[in-house]
C-alpha cells in the first residue's frame, strides 16, 4: 500500500549530513529488524552502561535498556531529530528512564531528599562508608550513589561515557555552562566522601577550588 | 591561559586532557608544558579521583543474550505509523487551493455558512424572547414612537402648507 507520509524525512537536513546512524534510522523506519541488531551494536553497551551507573543493578540497566531500544523500534517511523541526534535522543530517553526509577526508589525510601548534598550529609556518608570495612569499588559506588541525581548524570556522562560537553548537556537537556556547573560540584562532592578513605585510594585530593 | 582557568577547568573534566572540551585543549596543554610543577600540583587530587572512578567503571559485558531478548521483544511490538497527508492535523492554508484537498475545505466553509446561520437564528430569537415578558415596555415604545411620527407629520405638514401658502 502506497501511503504518502506526513514528512518524507525524520531529520533536517544538517542532522542528516552528521548523524551516523541516519542510515540505521531509514531502515528502523522501514520496519527492518536487522537495523535494530546493528543499532543495539553500536549502542547498547552505552545505553546498558548508563543505566548501570545511575541504577548500581545489572538487571535493571538491561530492562531500561530493553525499554530504550524497543522504544527506538515503535518510534522510529515518527521520530523528528529537532536538532538532536538519534544517539543523544536514545540517551536522553534512558536518562528520564533512570531519573523515573530513582524518583519511585526514593517515594519508597524518604519523604524528601534535598537536591544538593550539604556538608552535614556528606560527613554521614564519609562515616558510614568508614564504619563498613568496604571495597575499593564499593566507596566510589557508595560515593556516586550519594550524590543528587543530575551531578550523578553529569559525572556519568563525562567520565564513564566520554560524551563532549556540548552532547552530555544536550542528553541532559540543559545548556554547557550549566553542565559544567554540575559536573564541577559532582568532583567537588565527590573529593569531599571519598577523604575519609585517601589512604586507601592512594595519597589524596590535591589543589581544588 | 592562566592558573586559575586551567584549576577550573581540571576541576571540572578532571586531568585527563582526553576528557577536556576541544577548543580549550590546546591552550590548557600549552600552559601545563610551560607550566609543569604548577599543572602537576593542580593535576595530583583530579588524578587519584580519575582513577577511583575509573575502578568504578562497568566491564564489557556479553550482551548477545539481552540483544536477543530486544529482538524478540521488537518482533512482537508493532510500529507506530506516520500520519497520512490527508489527516485533519496536516491542513495547512497554503494548501487550500490544492485540488485534492479542495472539497474538504468546501465541506468546511458550508458548516461554518450554516453555523453562522443558526447562531444568528438563535441570537434574533433570543433578543425577541427578552421582549415577550415586557408587554408594558413594547406599549411604551410604540406609543413614543408613534407620538414621534405624529409630530413629525405634523410639523411637516405645517411646513408644507406654509411653503404652499
Amino acid at each position: 500500500m502506497d501511503i504518502k507520509l506526513w514528512r518524507n524525512s525524520p531529520y533536517p537536513d544538517q542532522v542528516r549530513m552528521t548523524d551516523p546512524d541516519h542510515d540505521i534510522l531509514q531502515a528502523l523506519t522501514a520496519g527492518d529488524h536487522n537495523a535494530l541488531g546493528l543499532l543495539m551494536e553500536r549502542h547498547l553497551h552505552a545505553i546498558k552502561s548508563l543505566a548501570w551507573h545511575m541504577l548500581g543493578d545489572e538487571m535493571i540497566a538491561e530492562d531500561i535498556a530493553q525499554e530504550v531500544f524497543i522504544k527506538a523500534w515503535k518510534q522510529a517511523p515518527i521520530w523528528q531529530s529537532g536538532n538532536a541526534k538519534f544517539s543523544t535522543w536514545l540517551h536522553r530517553v534512558a536518562k528520564n528512564l533512570c531519573y523515573d526509577r530513582l524518583r519511585k526508589k526514593r517515594e519508597v525510601y524518604m519523604d524528601t531528599i534535598p537536591e544538593m548534598v550539604d556538608d552535614t550529609d556528606l560527613a554521614e556518608a564519609a562515616m558510614i562508608m568508614q564504619d563498613k570495612n568496604t571495597s575499593h569499588k564499593n566507596h566510589i559506588d557508595m560515593a556516586l550513589n550519594k550524590l543528587p541525581e543530575r551531578q550523578h548524570m553529569a559525572i556519568t556522562l563525562c567520565h564513564y561515557q566520554n560524551k563532549s560537553q556540548n552532547e552530555a548537556a544536550a542528553i541532559m537537556e540543559i545548556n554547557v555552562r550549566a553542565y559544567e556547573s554540575l559536573l564541577a560540584r559532582a568532583r567537588q562532592n565527590l573529593r569531599k566522601l571519598l577523604q575519609p578513605h585517601k589512604k586507601s585510594i592512594v595519597g589524596g585530593f590535591g589543589e581544588h577550588s | 591561559m592562566r592558573h586559575e582557568q586551567y584549576r577550573e577547568l581540571v576541576n571540572t573534566y578532571g586531568a585527563h586532557p582526553a576528557r577536556w572540551p576541544e577548543d580549550m585543549r590546546v591552550d590548557a596543554l600549552t600552559y601545563a608544558y610551560k607550566n609543569p610543577e604548577q599543572a602537576a600540583k593542580t593535576n595530583a587530587g583530579d588524578t587519584i579521583l580519575d582513577k577511583a572512578l575509573d575502578a568504578g567503571a562497568l566491564p564489557k559485558t556479553d550482551n548477545d543474550l539481552l540483544m536477543a531478548r530486544i529482538l524478540q521483544a521488537a518482533k512482537e511490538t508493532p510500529q507506530q505509523t506516520a500520519l497520512p497527508i490527508e489527516s485533519p492535523a496536516n491542513d495547512h492554508p497554503t494548501q487550500f487551493l490544492a485540488d485534492d484537498i479542495k472539497a474538504p475545505y468546501v465541506l468546511k466553509w458550508k458548516t461554518l455558512a450554516a453555523t453562522l446561520l443558526i447562531t444568528m437564528g438563535i441570537g434574533f430569537g433570543w433578543g425577541q424572547s427578552m421582549t415577550d415578558n415586557s408587554d408594558y415596555l413594547d406599549a411604551e415604545t410604540l406609543l413614543a414612537f408613534n407620538n414621534d411620527t405624529d409630530s413629525t407629520a405634523l410639523t411637516w405638514s405645517d411646513d408644507n402648507s406654509g411653503t404652499n401658502q
